[in-house]
């Protein structure tokens, strides 16, 4: 076959390349932003909370292993079992998931970096301050306490007074903020940097699960961002969304605590079970079966686990037959679910299994998995779920579904991928004992919870009387709590006995036939294979010489910039070449503004708190004034007469794309907030209805609604300015900047003017929480336009460098909208109402 | 190579091939809204299984529809296309059991 590049390459060309990606040395290591070091540091942060999160549940085991126990008190145990949820969903899960996934995609997809590098490192160094931090607060007996789905009226004002809820509502905060970042950067890396030729049914499995959940992630951290914010506007402002005297409902917390909740253990799994179905064809040896059924299983997962969010709610008292649906949906979910693990036995069954400790971890998540999917839809049966709720029966459950379904196959990926950082495989005679701690611990510490919760003991207890035959059961779940600890323990020995990063690798021991196994430096491999197939290394096995020696795309650095290719989402074809940036400071400082912002809110030094913001906006700011280099270079020739462009503006551009995924973020933020409205006016309909005279005169929103439409169209418009140069770009976004600020200005004075409260009813606050959203995106809109003039007047924008306008124009467009959209919520429904 | 870029169809093409389970999103934001705003604000819960029998009639319509097209546009197009219209026709499968397995219990259980 031809391959792209000829051999001999020129001299000193992979040379250039090593110069070009040579990380910072020392401890300026911390500067660096590309996939290879952030994702390890990104992994190791994640362990560390695993084990501290494990602590937590090995202390809690300590306290339960015999009746009346007074290891420790009620309160403590308390913020423990609080702690040990939020830190093992918030602090290990979900960002284990995008760790692993940012340091493993590029590899996947044969791309040097994925497409936002210092998008991830601010991600991952916003969450290690943050988390850091927020998991302190245990130490001065400020963690929170209220569980860690945190239902109101307990975590509200009048029965959580003190700062602990606060704890988690902020500390989560930017928690959140981090899993959409590292979202925006999977979705856009895995839909526009795959290697040429790898179509979309050629994408191994892995990157399939990670699309759906960077999309999950898009669509399902919104409802719980809007949770979190509205839970901590009533602590601090007393506006009452969930205080039933005042119009608002307690319920409405839990709708969209588990909108986010239910997808997020999708979240959680269909990574893992990505990662098992690139292990098992390896260690079978053969293609996996079903391929194509599995990816469908994948995206039909992302759809119903949508749907299913209320079987966390059955005890509620909602209509039987609105429970019913959910049920329906919860059992055809498992239809999904029953797809892949027929397609991993299948693989199995038609290879020669090697029995090497990634196989065990895969086998034992199979086993667990499967035994906890079963009691999952037992849970799926609404009688039954009355029964076992709220009981250790349920605790059993998730933690089969959660340990089985995601712990195990992640032990099974850190000991199949291992060698990618090394170069050499971990101890076998290790791991061997590894698995048999971790999965005979697990069983015996969770096996016996089932029985204990339909003895009738209940989750959350701090201790339990003698006499009502939990006794052994909970001294057997204890000693398998410790037996699991020890698992992971000896993990930690091996991991620092052999695990070494060696930079330069190049090893595939398993004889896997995926891209990740090529030979690798910091900037991936030294050339970009053309993809002919699923199993690229066993289609042809003389790939990876052949890539390591330069014979494919871009074999060294075209531009003299770090760089990667960009392809099209459907059918990978080389589109134009994106220059990646450098190691920089600007996001660690952006990341410890941003935490310092969100703590010192929580500890209620508000003025301070403003200091953490400005150095994260200047951090930020810093950041992208040297984000957009421009065409840096006319257009470079990557191999075999394919020319491409160097960093297009536009639609098709990566930056273009990333804000689209960030305005579908917004938008359900957004109908997060219409979600609350409409859900007060269903639910409360005596305390919601407002008296005219509580609707602003019709003037207010017809003024607002002029400014927004007349904004909008002046920045879509103003776009052909950019040609024109700096004069027509500020002529195009001053004006349009003055009919924003008209547009929201108008519809508070409409409000303000009114006698509405947002103290006095959830009406109000609802109202008022949908202006202030509004107010946030003018306020940020404001932010960008003064960027993008400063970069008009400083000689950075032009026709061919103008993402700064582009995006906000984007951003722009959807405010307007949104502005447009409520004001017809908030001023025509209550008069259609009459 | 050329160096105008074709970004058009991608989000067409993906919508085909998730039509399937969009009509499947459509059909149970419909019964289940339906049901809790006729139960709360109404007296008019009789009208909940009639509604609901409407909807799944109406999706299922819509389901075969997608698996007639995907059927056809399998038949047509390239091989990197052929997989999305495959999904298509996987997703409208799928859709389909989704949509009558969780309206059956309209048929036996009170509505409010």
């Amino acid at each position: 076959m031809n391959r792209p590049n000829p051999l001999p390459r020129p001299e000193g060309e992979r040379k250039h390349l090593e110069q070009v990606w040579q990380p910072p040395a020392g401890w300026r290591i911390l500067s660096a932003v590309n996939n290879t070091y952030v994702g390890l540091f990104y992994i190791g942060t994640a362990l560390l909370f695993l084990l501290l999160g494990g602590v937590l549940a090995v202390i809690m085991r300590t306290q339960l292993a015999v009746p009346e126990n007074n290891l420790l008190d009620a309160g403590t145990y308390n913020q423990i079992f609080t702690m040990h949820g939020t830190v093992m969903m918030f602090l290990f899960a979900v960002p284990m998931v995008e760790a692993i996934g940012v340091y493993l995609l590029p590899g996947f997809l044969a791309a040097r970096d994925l497409p936002f590098p210092r998008l991830s490192a601010y991600a991952y160094w916003a969450y290690a301050f943050g988390g850091i931090a927020f998991f302190c607060s245990l130490f001065f007996g400020y963690a929170p306490d209220g569980g860690w789905f945190m239902y109101p009226p307990l975590t509200s004002y009048q029965h959580s007074p003190g700062i602990n809820a606060d704890f988690w509502l902020l500390g989560i905060g930017f928690i959140e903020i981090s899993a959409i970042a590292g979202a925006i950067e999977l979705v856009v890396g895995i839909l526009r940097t795959r290697a040429p030729g790898m179509t979309l049914d050629r994408m191994p499995v892995y990157a399939w699960a990670m699309l759906v959940v960077g999309l999950m992630i898009t669509f399902g951290f919104p409802p719980v961002i809007v949770g979190t914010l509205l839970l901590e506007i009533e602590r601090s402002l007393h506006w009452p969304f969930f205080i039933a005297e005042r119009g608002g409902d307690p319920v409405l917390w839990q709708h969209l605590f588990w909108l986010f909740g239910h997808p997020e253990v999708y979240i959680i799994f269909l990574p893992a079970a990505g990662i098992a179905s690139m292990i098992v064809p390896t260690m079978a040896q053969t293609p996996l079966v079903g391929y194509r059924l599995v990816v469908l299983a994948i995206i039909a997962t992302g759809f119903l686990s949508f749907g299913l969010w209320v079987h966390h709610m059955f005890a509620v008292g909602l209509p039987h037959l609105s429970m019913a649906f959910f049920s329906a949906a919860s059992m055809a979910v498992s239809i999904m679910s029953g797809v892949q693990v027929f397609s991993w036995i299948a693989t199995l069954g038609r290879g020669r299994v090697r029995l090497t400790v990634p196989t065990l971890f895969i086998l034992g998540f199979l086993f667990t998995f499967v035994a906890g999917g079963l009691t999952g839809v037992m849970l799926a049966t609404i009688p039954f779920d009355w029964q076992a709720h709220d009981t250790y029966f349920v605790v059993a459950h998730l933690h089969y579904v959660l340990i089985g379904g995601m712990v195990f196959p992640f032990f099974a990926g850190f000991y199949y991928w291992a060698p990618t950082v090394s170069g050499r495989t971990l101890s076998e005679r290790i791991g061997r004992w590894v698995f048999a701690l971790m999965f005979v611990g697990f069983n015996l510490a969770f096996f016996p919870m089932h029985i204990t919760g339909l003895m009738g003991m209940p989750r959350r207890v701090y201790t339990y009387p003698e006499g009502l035959g939990w006794e052994w059961l909970n001294l057997l779940s204890t000693a398998g709590a410790y037996m699991l600890a020890a698992g992971v323990a000896l993990f930690l020995v091996d991991i620092a006995r052999n695990l070494r990063v060696a930079g330069k690798v190049d090893t595939n021991p398993w004889n896997a036939g995926t891209l990740e196994w090529l030979p690798l430096d910091n900037y991936a491999s030294r050339s970009i294979p053309q993809v002919e197939g699923r199993d690229p290394l066993w289609d042809n096995p003389g790939l990876r010489k052949e890539v390591d020696r330069g014979e494919h795309f871009l074999p060294g650095s075209a531009t003299g910039y770090r760089e990667t290719i960009v392809t099209s989402p459907i059918d990978a074809k080389p589109q134009y070449l994106l220059t990646l940036p450098g190691p920089s400071w600007s996001t660690v400082v952006a990341a410890a503004g941003t935490a310092a912002f969100f703590l010192l809110l929580t500890v209620q030094l508000y003025w301070t708190s403003l200091i953490g913001a400005a150095v994260a906006l200047a951090g930020v700011l810093h950041w992208m004034w040297r984000a957009e280099p421009g065409p840096v270079s006319p257009p470079v020739e990557v191999g075999r007469g394919c020319v491409l462009p160097v960093n297009i503006c536009g639609p098709a551009s990566h930056s273009w794309w990333g804000t689209m995924v960030l305005i579908l973020v917004d938008g359900t933020i957004f109908a997060s907030l219409l979600f609350t409205y409409f859900y007060l006016w269903t639910v409360r309909p005596e305390q919601w209805a407002p008296a005219a005279a509580l609707l602003p005169d019709a003037l207010w929103p017809l003024l607002s609604a002029a400014g927004y439409a007349g904004s909008a169209a002046l920045i879509l418009f103003g776009r052909r300015a950019v040609r024109a140069g700096r004069v027509a770009v500020t002529a195009a976004i001053a004006p349009a900047f003055g009919l924003l600020v008209l547009g929201f200005g108008a519809e508070l004075i409409g409000q303000i003017e009114t006698e509405l409260v947002p103290t006095a009813s959830a009406y109000g606050a609802a109202v008022y929480v949908i202006s202030a959203n509004q107010g946030v995106h003018v306020g940020a809109l404001m932010i960008m336009a003064g960027f993008v003039m400063a970069r008009a007047w400083t000689g950075r924008l032009s026709w061919e460098r103008r993402a700064s306008y582009d995006n906000t124009m984007l951003l722009w467009a959807y405010t307007a909208c949104q502005g447009l959209v409520g004001l017809a919520v908030l001023h025509l429904f209550p008069r259609f109402l009459g | 190579m050329t160096r105008r870029i074709d970004h058009r169809g991608f989000i067409g093409e993906v919508l085909f091939a998730l039509s399937g389970l969009l009509v499947w999103v459509a059909h149970f934001l419909v019964v289940y809204v339906a049901t809790a705003l006729l139960c709360a604000r109404t007296s008019a819960g009789a009208l909940i299984p009639v509604l609901i029998l409407f909807a799944t009639v109406l999706a299922v319509a819509a389901l075969v529809a997608v698996f007639v097209v995907a059927r056809r546009k399998l038949r047509q197009e390239s091989s990197g296309r052929r997989f999305l219209a495959r999904l298509a026709l996987f997703g409208a499968a799928i859709a389909l059991v989704a949509v009558i397995w969780e309206a059956m219990p309209a048929g036996f259980l009170p509505s409010c």
